[in-house]
């Protein structure tokens, strides 16, 4: 073959891959692309033709037969390879070793989408560069993995500034969940955060959370360490709307209120604020009840046709100084079977609180009653608040009860009432959740420990979403290390000094008696 | 197959007459083992300094065992092809290469057994970092789960590695090359999906599947997926059957 025709050829080879990659790059077969593969087509025809005798030799020597011969099968297997791998891809399984398989979803979240029958989409706003992109596109995989319905696409800011700013994007890191023409906005990219917005997205009636105003209550737009805003967002990613209800002013309990919070009043509410909860409740509403120790006092007299009796007293707990706290912060950990905390497994801790007692036969009729949780045998409601303040408890037997202390109540109304045939809907029934102590769930104290379960559990209950109540996903097990000098010693010399001398020497040696063998 | 041992046991004796073997243990060793050492430390630094802090989230196989595991996957990149360079690259220097073929050896057997010797060196470097997780295991709380699956990956990884190192050893006659080359594809494979980046999400999807990375973050967080196991297997599979083709060119090249 001449050698401007060889040229010529390999520059047609060249410009056929060079087409290739554009069309690779380009994702579609443009005008660019096909100009650069035509012409290269070309230019190798052009050199085959005019060097065709010398083509028809190379390829009837044998050397060329077994090349193609290769090239084929090996084009062969791969393409079988890559079939494999597609289906691989696809239809994989997948075993979490870990000890509490916190790279796996959570069995309520597989739950939820193993019964999702509608489609739901998420649009995820990460940029490229973000380090929590790749973590949450895992997550999303996993979701897709479960359900067919649920789709999800990544999108980069900045490559598509007009799709963000349709959706009003603002920060990055933001999921769209759309389903059924609505959408919901989430701002943190986690398991929790996603299965909630699926949640809230299908559902199709908005829930309202009430919180009671008016009487020294916590604010839920207060942020600092006394507030209640962390709460609020609590409440709020469980999918309800949260506002404030000033009762003083209404005829009655707003009709769309899911449930009604009364986060730790000082002073007494009103008579008629008091009727018309009463009245909310006879028709099927839910309160929660956080009602500070030594707080509203006449309370009592409203909560005792519950069934529930607050005394005026405050819990110890020696066994709370273990935590490193203050003995009038007991600890919680005797959990009665109750929806509510169903599966709870950690300590709830209330900042002086006081004991949440009850009697069913002080209830009015139709009211089931019971103790939700309790403190430890330990612990005792110590009814001497003067020394109490002096910073000095004693038991005194007689005086004081000792433990386990009931710390919560919990109670429906109405749940027993015959069905009237008359009527389709089922009666009403109400339901009510009281705490010796509000402070448990404000910005200080809702994160320690089982506090946020326990209270958000609770308003899950009240509003009726039983369903989904839920621990909130696995996070690692704290598995901290100690080490003596000794053993920090130890873990220098052995991997990094003995175990390559050892191998060394085993070397030198086995070499060196070859050598001397020889 | 029966003439997969006796290649088997010449070549893992041939490992082990050689300095080849013994410094590329003992420079894994050393690397892994000093990574070991400052990742434990650093940890149990940590630990002390939170200790009074009851929010703190200090998970030893997260930390530790995970990285352990994380950076002796990435250390094969650049041992690996050190203990497959020799492989038929000594012997076709050697001028042995025509006497193996005169053998009523089949091909698959030599490439076997040679690939698996070299595999059963690399299993015995693993075997001397289990000091790492004993140790670990004596002084804290990790979780067996995860290393399992962590030195399970590692085993097919290495596999998958060796069997690929064997056929860019039988492409040439200079080990440099060899290693180089080995050196230099895998780490690119490693990196690939880094790249997807600037491609479309299509090709970015497909740089993700075949770099290898991707698979070691698996296994290295305690997660044994199917997806991976295919993924080595098919690997370790087409590097043996191009290995064959190119043993077989061999052959009727003449060379």
């Amino acid at each position: 073959m001449r050698l401007h025709s060889k040229i010529l050829g390999l520059a047609g080879l060249v410009l056929i891959v060079l087409g290739g990659v554009l069309w690779v790059v380009r994702f579609q077969f443009d005008l660019y692309v096909s100009i650069t593969t035509i012409a290269g087509l070309f230019l190798l025809l052009f050199t085959l033709f005019v060097n065709f005798a010398a083509f028809r030799d190379f390829i009837g020597r044998r050397s060329t037969r077994y090349g193609t011969g290769s090239i084929v099968t090996i084009v062969l297997v791969l393409a079988i390879i890559v079939f494999v791998e597609a289906i691989s891809a696809k239809h994989h399984v997948r075993m979490d070793m870990t000890r509490n398989k916190r790279y796996s979803l959570s069995e309520q979240t597989v739950k939820i989408l193993k019964g999702l029958n509608k489609d739901v989409e998420a649009l995820a706003f990460y940029s490229k560069g973000n380090a929590q992109r790749d973590t949450f596109e895992r997550v999303l995989k996993q979701y897709r993995y479960y359900s067919p319905h649920f789709r999800y696409t990544m999108i980069d800011p900045e490559m598509d500034p007009t799709v963000t700013k349709e959706h009003g994007v603002k920060f990055y890191g933001t999921t769209i969940v759309k389903a059924e023409g609505r959408d919901v906005k989430i701002e943190e990219g986690t398991e929790e955060k996603l299965t909630n917005g699926i949640l809230r997205v299908l559902r199709s009636e908005r829930k309202t959370v009430y919180i009671l105003k008016g009487h020294g209550e916590a604010a839920v737009d207060d942020e600092r360490e006394g507030g209640y805003s962390k709460a609020k967002d609590g409440v709020q990613n469980e999918s309800y709307e949260v506002k404030e209800l000033v009762l003083l002013r209404e005829e009655e309990v707003p009709r769309d209120a899911a449930a009604v919070i009364v986060n730790g009043p000082k002073v007494l509410p009103s008579d008629h604020e008091l009727k018309l909860l009463s009245n909310y409740i006879g028709r099927g509403g839910s309160v929660l009840f956080m009602i500070d120790p030594d707080a509203a006092p006449g309370i009592e007299a409203f909560l005792i046709k519950y069934g529930v009796i607050l005394r005026r007293d405050i819990v110890v707990d020696p066994m709370s100084r273990m935590f490193g706290a203050d003995f009038r912060m007991p600890v919680v950990t005797e959990y009665a079977r109750h929806p509510i905390t169903e599966n709870f497994g950690v300590a709830s801790f209330f900042p002086v609180a006081r004991s949440v007692n009850v009697d069913p036969a002080k209830a009015s009729k139709g009211v089931k009653v019971n103790v939700l949780t309790a403190t430890g045998p330990k612990s005792w409601a110590e009814t001497n608040l003067r020394e109490l303040k002096l910073g000095r408890a004693e038991f005194k037997a007689g005086e004081d009860t000792m433990g386990p202390v009931p710390m919560a109540a919990v109670a429906t109304i109405g749940e027993d009432q015959p069905q009237d045939p008359s009527k389709t809907q089922r009666n009403p029934v109400g339901k009510m959740v009281v705490f010796g102590d509000s402070d448990f769930a404000n910005n200080s104290y809702l994160s320690a420990s089982g506090n946020r379960d326990l209270f958000l559990n609770s308003v899950r209950w009240l509003a009726g979403e039983e369903d989904f109540i839920a621990i909130r996903p696995r996070s690692s097990e704290s598995t901290p290390l100690f080490l003596k000098a000794s053993q920090a010693r130890l873990i220098f010399i052995l991997p990094v000094v003995v175990l390559p001398v050892v191998v060394l020497t085993v070397g030198v040696t086995i070499i060196s008696r070859r050598k001397k063998n020889r | 197959m029966k003439n997969f041992y006796p290649v088997y046991k010449k070549e893992f004796a041939t490992y082990f007459a050689s300095p080849i073997a013994y410094v590329v243990m003992a420079v894994f060793l050393t690397f892994s083992g000093f990574w070991f050492y400052s990742q434990t430390i650093s940890f149990y630094l940590t630990s002390m300094q939170q200790a009074g802090n009851p929010n703190a989230q200090l998970n030893l196989t997260d930390e530790v065992v995970r990285n352990i595991i994380w950076l002796m996957s990435f250390f094969t990149i650049f041992v690996v092809p050190g203990l497959t360079m020799r492989l038929y690259s000594e012997e076709k220097k050697l001028g042995t290469m025509e006497l193996l073929f005169t053998y009523p050896i089949k091909d698959i057997e030599v490439v076997l057994g040679k690939g698996l010797a070299c595999f059963t060196v690399y299993a015995i470097m693993l075997a001397f970092t289990l000091l790492y997780p004993a140790l670990l295991i004596m002084f804290g709380e990790p979780e067996i789960g995860p290393i399992i699956t962590g030195y399970v990956g590692m085993l097919l990884l290495g596999f998958a590695f060796i069997m690929l190192g064997g056929f860019l050893s039988s492409l040439t006659e200079n080990q440099i090359v060899a290693y180089i080359l080995g050196m230099g594809i895998l780490m690119l494979l490693w990196v690939l999906r880094y790249f997807g980046d600037f491609f479309t999400s299509r090709v970015g999807q497909v740089f993700g599947h075949i770099s290898t990375s991707e698979y070691v973050d698996n296994f290295s967080k305690g997660q044994f997926d199917t997806k991976d196991l295919i993924f080595f297997a098919n690997f370790a599979i087409f590097s043996i059957f191009l290995t064959l083709r190119s043993l077989e060119s061999k052959k009727w090249r003449g060379r």
